[in-house]
């Protein structure tokens, strides 16, 4: 009988394809786990998300995300049923194991001694049987579980760009920053992996760093400088596809180890949510020192997105990068409040047009719960551009991550807020697309590096 | 061209250079052939590699350009042998500058500032005071971001800051044009500078091929980044020498052992402020100078003790002519340190980039020259560990307190919680 429900949920697992093709960083288990160290175990609360199905389908819907709810249902189910049935199996060979540890002293030799070792040795085979299956089917399931979004915030608009603030009128004119750069030799763009900003461009990206840095200090976050490489589970433990070459650049293996899809070295630059997250990751903090506010300037290097030539699309980026940790979502919202207010005044002194919006669920990525932008109006593109964000993670991030603190003999999870705060080559290539002649703001001169 | 240049010069960069050749790639570097093929010159030229513990053949060389010279033009295999001689060719040193030529160890030319004496008390090493401050994370980043990756916080990040504005400002009052520069590089540019990129044990990162691309490499120093900017230029003789100046990531594959290069002595990430000079040839000695000046300039209100070094031909690696290196006295290492060095590489790089500049009816190739500003790590360990506090703070140099919000002491760092690892395993 038990066999047989045993082969049951076997032929159930091989029909629901497990272990085809998987690729997680994130999530290593079985046979695998004694080839590779297993860093993390990312905390999974996919049992109390499906409790609430109705709105995690809601959700998915607003994201217009590509996810087979049941699909992952299913593998869920087929991972806690065996998972179940190995409990069950656990048990009763404790039982046995209690029993048959009375009776061999009394009577040793006896017929029920007998078949309860008999009993207890089908218990352990059935064990043993299960053992790969389960492994298969906890990874399918955690594989597909790991790909779910981040659950979105009461603050997120549904389908359009919220406006939430706008400072003075984009430009009249149709100005090319690419032209002007070239016209005013300030930038030789070669392509959009390979640009150099001169005289005054340079002047303007140390410069326009400089002084978010300044403003960010006054404002108690703590300044870092960051490596620029992280291991792949940092890359899927921040939601990024960390098999695509269109997500981050993948450093060449020159070790003489086998290439390993889930283990490679990727360069995304110290001023990056990842790099970050590399520093707390399987961390634990006591909550007294929460909340977190740190900052970092450095680079970002993102895959380009298209072949058409741009400061907007270019894969390396200066920027200002903004980390935050809380105990609860209140405590994030409310350090998003000051650095909505911090945004505001930073960028309301320089002179340019730019508005402040929500971006709607569909346009989130999928660690993202709400994102905040800063936009400035690109003439040439006649759009807006996002020059800054700042987005919400919750605990989605920390969860993957193993970043925890500990309240009360409680292992938690932190809230998370990150974010680029300044992204140089989009806010310079707005600037230079402005109706004023181009110059180099007085705030970001070399006489206000100093006090 | 010129006078729009003028017209628009309050924003303008001034390196005004235009391109001759469409391409961004060099097909055969420009060899001085004159020099090199020529048998009279054989034994300069074979003394020299031996000097500097080159490698190349010279006669090697002049037998592949006796079969060169033999191969009619129009033969199939004149492209090939042509090929190999210059195979040949791009491996063999620069010259060597003729009052160094003698020299078995580096010269000290000048010392700048005097030790310190620490009297009682015995000066920590970097690692020890950054633990004690906790201005530095190097402990288990291996599984998270690779071997060697380091976190500067608080004040240490931004005493780097404050390195780097103050050497900019030093930089452009010394009318150094500013270039921001890309960190991922083809490989031609790389190789051009003097930088062998031949097997996966190289000491140069690249990117996946099979994901992005064969050819692309990350950046070792600005100097790389600038030569592939002024690759296939022509410059006016007025423009020289051109002063470009760029804070940059600098990424290094080679890791060491030594117990002497510990902590983030040698690093595979950092950040360096770089000179670099392009100058005609009568101007590159003076150049060389001035670069070497300008360093001293730099670092001496820093108020470490240094000792700058005229580098003897076995230290000079293949582009160099002549170098000066400064090391820096790192009291809690007990051992001086190289903080930078400055090369005047003649036109070893101008002519496999081809960069050159108009005077009169000719072009000639240009000189170029190199120097570090400002790298980082090896700059904050001479600063910590120089101006340490028995009782365990750090005095900032007057110069940079400005960049630091008028801070003079960096104290223990209380607002980073320090970590522990979980231990908890499912």
């Amino acid at each position: 009988m038990i066999r047989k429900s045993l082969t049951n949920i076997i032929n159930k697992a091989w029909d629901c394809k497990l272990s085809q093709t998987r690729h997680s960083a994130l999530f290593i288990n079985g046979a695998k786990a004694t080839e590779h160290y297993v860093y993390v175990t990312p905390h999974i609360d996919f049992t109390e998300k499906i409790q609430h199905k109705e709105s995690l389908l809601k959700e998915l819907l607003r994201r217009k995300a590509n996810i087979d709810l049941v699909r992952v249902e299913n593998l869920w189910q087929v991972y806690e049923d065996l998972n179940t049935r190995k409990l069950e199996y656990t048990k009763r060979k404790d039982e046995i194991s209690r029993e048959l540890g009375k009776l061999i002293k009394t009577e040793p030799d006896s017929e029920n001694t007998k078949k309860l070792k008999i009993q207890s040795d089908i218990m352990k085979d059935n064990l043993k049987k299960l053992k790969v299956p389960l492994w298969s089917a906890e990874e399918a399931a955690i594989v597909e579980v790991l790909k779910l979004p981040n659950s979105l915030h009461s603050r997120t608009p549904d389908d359009e760009t919220k406006v939430l603030y706008t400072h003075l009128n984009p430009p009249q004119d149709t100005k090319d920053h690419l032209k002007i750069g070239k016209e005013l030799n300030i930038i030789d763009f070669k392509k959009n992996e390979n640009y150099y900003l001169k005289g005054d461009a340079a002047l303007f990206e140390l410069g326009s760093k400089f002084y978010f840095n300044k403003i960010l200090k006054e404002n108690s976050f703590i300044q870092f400088s960051n490596p620029d490489f992280v291991k792949s589970l940092v890359v899927e433990g921040c939601g990024v596809d960390h098999t695509s070459p269109d997500s981050t650049f993948i450093l060449h293996h020159n070790e003489e180890s086998a290439v390993n899809v889930d283990n490679r070295m990727h360069l995304v630059g110290g001023a990056s949510l990842c790099s970050f997250l590399a520093y707390h990751t399987k961390n634990v903090l006591y909550p007294k020192v929460l909340p977190l506010k740190y900052f970092t300037m450095g680079r970002q290097y993102l895959p380009s997105p298209c072949d058409e030539d741009s400061l907007f699309h270019v894969s390396q980026s200066s920027v200002i990068e903004f980390f935050g940790a809380a105990k609860t979502g209140d405590d994030v919202d409310k350090i998003l409040e000051d650095l909505t207010d911090i945004l505001k005044d930073a960028y309301g002194k320089l002179g340019i047009h730019f508005r402040l919006v929500l971006i709607p669920a569909e346009k989130l990525n999928m660690w993202e719960s709400l994102r905040l932008a800063v936009q400035m109006y690109s003439s040439s593109l006649k759009d807006y551009v996002e020059v800054a964000n700042v987005s919400v993670s919750g605990d989605f991030i920390s969860k993957r991550m193993m970043f925890m603190y500990v309240e009360n003999k409680q292992n938690k999870y932190p809230h998370l807020i990150s974010g680029t705060l300044l992204n140089v080559p989009k806010f310079l290539a707005c600037a230079l697309e402005q109706d004023a002649d181009f110059s180099v703001p007085d705030l970001f001169q070399v006489h206000n590096w100093a006090v | 061209m010129m006078s729009r240049h003028l017209l628009i010069n309050h924003v303008s960069s001034s390196v005004k250079y235009f391109r001759y050749f469409s391409s961004s790639t060099v097909s055969v570097p420009d060899i001085d052939t004159n020099y090199y093929c020529s048998p009279e010159n054989a034994t300069e030229i074979e003394n020299n590699i031996k000097l500097r513990k080159g490698i190349g053949d010279v006669h090697n060389v002049l037998k592949m350009y006796e079969i060169v010279n033999k191969t009619p033009i129009t033969d199939t295999s004149y492209t090939n042998v042509k090929n190999n001689l210059y195979k040949e060719l791009i491996c063999l040193p620069n010259k060597t500058h003729p009052s160094v030529q003698d020299y078995v160890n580096p010269k000290v030319v000048l010392e700048i500032n005097n030790k310190r004496d620490f009297q009682n008390h015995v000066p920590l090493e970097f690692s020890d005071i950054t633990r004690r401050l906790n201005l530095l994370r190097t402990d288990k980043l291996g599984h998270t971001c690779g071997h060697k990756s380091y976190y500067f916080l608080g004040e240490l990040a931004e005493l780097e800051e404050a390195l780097i504005k103050y050497t900019v400002n030093k930089l452009i009052k010394e009318k150094f044009e500013l270039v921001s520069v890309p960190d991922i590089l083809p490989s031609q540019v790389i190789e051009s500078c003097g930088m062998a990129i031949n097997n996966d044990r190289t000491q140069i990162y690249s990117l996946d091929p099979v994901h992005h691309g064969p050819d692309l490499y990350l950046s070792g120093t600005a100097e790389m980044s600038l030569a592939g900017l002024l690759m296939n230029s022509l410059h006016t003789e007025e423009i020289l020498p051109l002063k470009l100046a760029a804070v940059s990531r600098c990424y290094r594959a080679e890791t060491s052992n030594i117990i002497e290069e510990r902590g983030i002595y040698r690093v595979h990430q950092f950040t360096k402020v770089e000179m670099f000079v392009v100058a005609k040839s009568s101007q590159s000695e003076n150049m060389l100078e001035y670069l070497r000046t300008t360093q001293q300039e730099l670092f001496k209100p820093l108020g470490f003790n240094m000792r700058v070094l005229d580098m003897p031909p076995y230290e000079l690696g293949a582009p160099a002519y002549r170098k000066y290196d400064i090391e820096a006295w790192m009291p809690g290492r007990n051992n001086y340190g190289e903080i930078s060095s400055c090369s005047n590489c003649t036109d070893y790089q101008s002519r496999r980039l081809n960069i050159k500049y108009v005077h009169g009816n000719h072009m000639s190739y240009v000189h170029t020259l190199n120097g570090t500003a400002c790298a980082i790590p090896r700059m904050l360990i001479a600063l910590l560990e120089s101006h340490q506090d028995p009782k365990g703070k750090i005095y900032i140099p007057e110069v940079l307190q400005p960049y630091m919000n008028g801070k003079k002491i960096i104290t223990k760092n209380n607002l980073v919680p320090e970590l522990k690892l979980t231990k908890i395993k499912k």
